[in-house]
């Protein structure tokens, strides 16, 4: 059975290689010293992961009054932060799970760091709830449903803020659990090649006595496609449910009922902006150019468009319910987005997402490498705005005049912010020294097909 | 009732796939295929039942969402009822999200630990490998050759459908003729086909030639070197580009002083037969190649 080969479409893994050269080029961060890049980027995350831990101990020394939040905003960098990373999240899984059930064959080269970006981001966003619950260490009362000391109280199901703690762990696990299975037959790989005893022994031991039998992979290849049929509902009820947070409640700006699907594709096209971010770096840095090619940055763009036009139209739809709802609250709230003394987040908000993605209609836009990558940054900065003025422009002015109320935030509060970053890229670095960072057994597989 | 098994090794997923399904119209028996990649209808091809796994998903899932509804009722509606926001004490709607949520985990862990279990995975477990380099660029094909009379014939098959190595267990008749591994009582069940290709193996990598000792190695390697010319690694050739030559062969050749295709092509039937016991390692592949043709190629290349 030889694979059918359209003369049209160029090969999806560049530089004619054979799956000897596959293996070696895969593996040769793994089997080599760290590079200088590495090593100054590691540090510098590092110092960034001493940041955070420095000052999410002092804000759980202090209290949560070191942080700027208010009676009006109690909601402010923290959970504008935590929607931020779990969007994040979100590329990774849709890229291995629906592109999977799609048969994209170009999510091959980019699945396994887009899923590791999916753990890494969870694991940030995580961050913010547990410490704005400021007594952390009675919060886990607070959030699972134990038997506890308190008089027998137990968590409320009907409230989305659980929702969300189930949501977010069950889609932290399962992502490590799909990433962790995806990467068992490389690791079998790594041990077999590997020269150095502790190598030998650590990859051994997570590689489960992987031999690559064929009924073993009969199995695995069961199993990859149901995890993937159960993470596609998966990954968008995640983000439907940390829309919730907002959506059932009363605040004027929040309760839509769009907000579910619109926060997906916010979190789809914020997600690509990240894979974007990391893989122009990353394939330029590692000589990774013939498996990310120029095609599947251009993949990517087409999708960081399409959702960025989705996000745009729930934009202007949301602006055109308010008024023709004929509620004044909701009016000027958004009046109040638009034109109040946050207007400058809501213009950066409508430039970044709606517009600035519309340069992906031109090929060239979509296939030089250093316009992405600035174009990523955009998408990044945009998708940080926009949980900003839902969050805080609909708090600061409520129903009440009286409460109204500015928000601008604390140092600690930037510095708890910049830190997740320095988790992020130390959790990657160490990825990308330590794991191969393309799903080896899969691009094999295809050396010879075309997209 | 006994079985011998034999490798086949291939450089491509296409040419395996050809070789299983030729072999298996002939009616042998496929032991197993072990690949770096999943080579996509060689399950079918060897004929491996589809696995039940979706069952056990189904199950699972099931598992997930009735524990979801029991934690909900006990804790909400039945330990501590308690009136929030006037909704009621079993309100099934505002339950779904949790339902849903804690369905899939369970699937997705069900799901592993089940498949886990099936392909007798474990953390620290040792992999039963035929050939080191199955994880990473050959594909191998074990093949229950217990009926000794069609071997001729299933080698040229093997040959005809591109195997770039095989490895027989009759090399050696008195080491592996009574080499006995339990045959698998159902294909089906890959527990007892995995271990065996390992028990196989570790007999016939060092049980086809006799091991020497070391003062009878070094001179024979200088035998060798005497005949071939010797080299030292400066001058390295890249030997793997000999058709038949892997990293783990290479490595060999290297150990014992030949590191060039010249010293390669001045190989004679005498030496080659040192080089074999030197090596213990497949004997007769080194005609069977034509090394030193191909060696005389690339040295002109």
């Amino acid at each position: 059975m030889h694979q059918i080969e359209s003369q049209i479409r160029p090969r999806l893994i560049h530089g004619d290689k054979s799956i000897t050269d596959v293996s070696n080029d895969i593996c040769r961060p793994i089997e080599n010293k760290p590079t200088n890049a590495w090593r100054l980027g590691f540090g510098i995350s590092v110092l960034f992961l001493a940041l955070l831990a420095g000052t999410l101990f002092w804000t759980t020394w202090t209290g949560i009054g070191v942080w700027h939040l208010n009676n009006t905003v109690m909601w402010g960098w923290d959970i504008t932060n935590f929607v931020f990373w779990v969007g994040i999240g979100h590329a990774g899984t849709l890229i291995s799970a629906i592109l999977l059930l799609f048969r994209q064959k170009w999510r091959m080269s980019i699945n396994r760091s887009a899923e590791a970006m999916t753990i890494f981001a969870v694991m940030c966003a995580a961050v913010f709830p547990l410490f704005h619950m400021g007594r952390i260490w009675v919060g886990m009362y607070w959030v699972l449903p134990l038997p506890n000391a308190f008089g027998s109280l137990w968590v409320n199901f009907n409230s989305p803020l659980l929702w969300d703690v189930f949501a977010i762990t069950t889609y932290f696990t399962v992502s490590l659990l799909f990433w962790y299975l995806g990467m068992i037959p490389d690791i079998a790989t790594v041990r077999d090649r590997a020269k150095s005893k502790s190598r030998k022994f650590w990859y051994g031991f997570f590689s489960m006595g992987w031999n690559g039998s064929a009924r073993s992979w009969h199995r695995y290849e069961i199993v990859s496609l149901i995890l993937a049929g159960i993470s596609t509902p998966l990954v968008l009820s995640v983000h439907t449910i940390v829309s919730m947070d907002f959506a059932t409640s009363v605040v004027p700006g929040w309760h839509t009922t769009i907000f579910p699907p619109y926060f997906v594709a916010g979190a789809i096209f914020s997600g690509f902006g990240m894979v974007l971010t990391l893989l122009v770096i990353a394939r330029k840095v590692m000589n990774y150019e013939d498996y990310i090619t120029i095609g599947h940055l251009e993949a990517m763009a087409k999708v960081v468009m399409l959702t960025g036009t989705l996000v745009g139209i729930a934009y202007l739809t949301e602006f055109f319910i308010a008024a023709y709802s004929g509620v004044v609250y909701e009016q000027y709230a958004f009046i109040n987005r638009a034109t109040g003394p946050y207007w400058w987040a809501y213009a950066t908000m409508m430039s970044c997402n709606l517009l600035a993605p519309q340069v992906f209609w031109f090929k060239w836009c979509r296939t030089t490498p250093w316009f992405l990558f600035v174009m990523s940054i955009i998408v990044n900065i945009g998708m940080w705005f926009e949980r900003f003025v839902i969050i805080v422009t609909s708090l600061h002015r409520e129903y009440l005049p009286s409460r109204w109320a500015m928000y601008v935030p604390s140092w600690v509060e930037v510095a708890i912010f910049l830190g997740t970053f320095g988790l992020f890229f130390t959790c990657f670095f160490l990825f990308a020294k330590y794991l191969p960072v393309i799903n080896m057994s899969e691009v094999k597989s295809i050396l010879k097909s075309r997209e | 009732m006994s079985a011998k098994v034999l490798y086949a090794i291939y450089d491509d997923g296409d040419d395996l796939l050809h070789a299983v399904e030729k072999v298996r119209a002939k009616g042998m028996d496929i032991i197993d295929c072990f690949t770096p990649y999943p080579v996509h209808g060689l399950d079918k091809a060897m004929g491996i039942k589809r696995s039940r796994l979706p069952i056990a998903a189904f199950c699972f899932a099931m598992l997930g969402l009735t524990s979801a509804i029991s934690l909900q009722y006990f804790t909400m509606g039945y330990d501590w009822p308690m009136v929030i926001g006037g909704k009621p004490y079993v309100g099934l709607p505002s339950w779904i999200p949790v339902c849903f949520e804690l369905s899939i985990l369970f699937t997705a862990y069900g799901m592993g630990i089940t498949f886990f279990a099936k392909s007798r995975m474990v953390h620290g477990i040792e992999a039963e490998l035929a050939d080191i380099r199955q994880t990473d660029n050959k594909l191998i094909m074990a093949l229950d050759v217990n009926d000794a009379n069609t071997t001729t014939e299933l080698e040229q098959l093997l040959k005809d459908t591109h195997a770039s190595e095989i490895r027989k267990p009759y090399e050696n008749e008195s080491a592996s003729i009574t080499e006995e591994v339990k045959k698998p009582s159902t294909k089906t069940e890959i527990s007892t086909a995995k271990a065996e290709p390992k028990k196989a193996e570790s007999k016939f990598a060092t049980a086809t030639l006799p091991e020497l000792s070391d003062e009878e190695k070094s001179a024979k390697v200088s035998t060798i070197l005497e005949k071939l010319g010797s080299a030292t690694s400066d001058e390295k050739d890249d030997l793997k580009k000999i058709k038949g030559v892997g990293p783990v062969f290479e490595k060999n050749l290297n150990g014992i002083g030949i590191f060039t295709f010249s010293q390669i092509s001045n190989l004679t039937p005498e030496t080659i037969k040192l080089v074999e016991e030197v090596t213990r390692y497949f004997p007769g592949k080194i005609e069977r190649e034509d090394w030193i043709s191909q060696a005389k190629d690339l040295m002109k290349s």
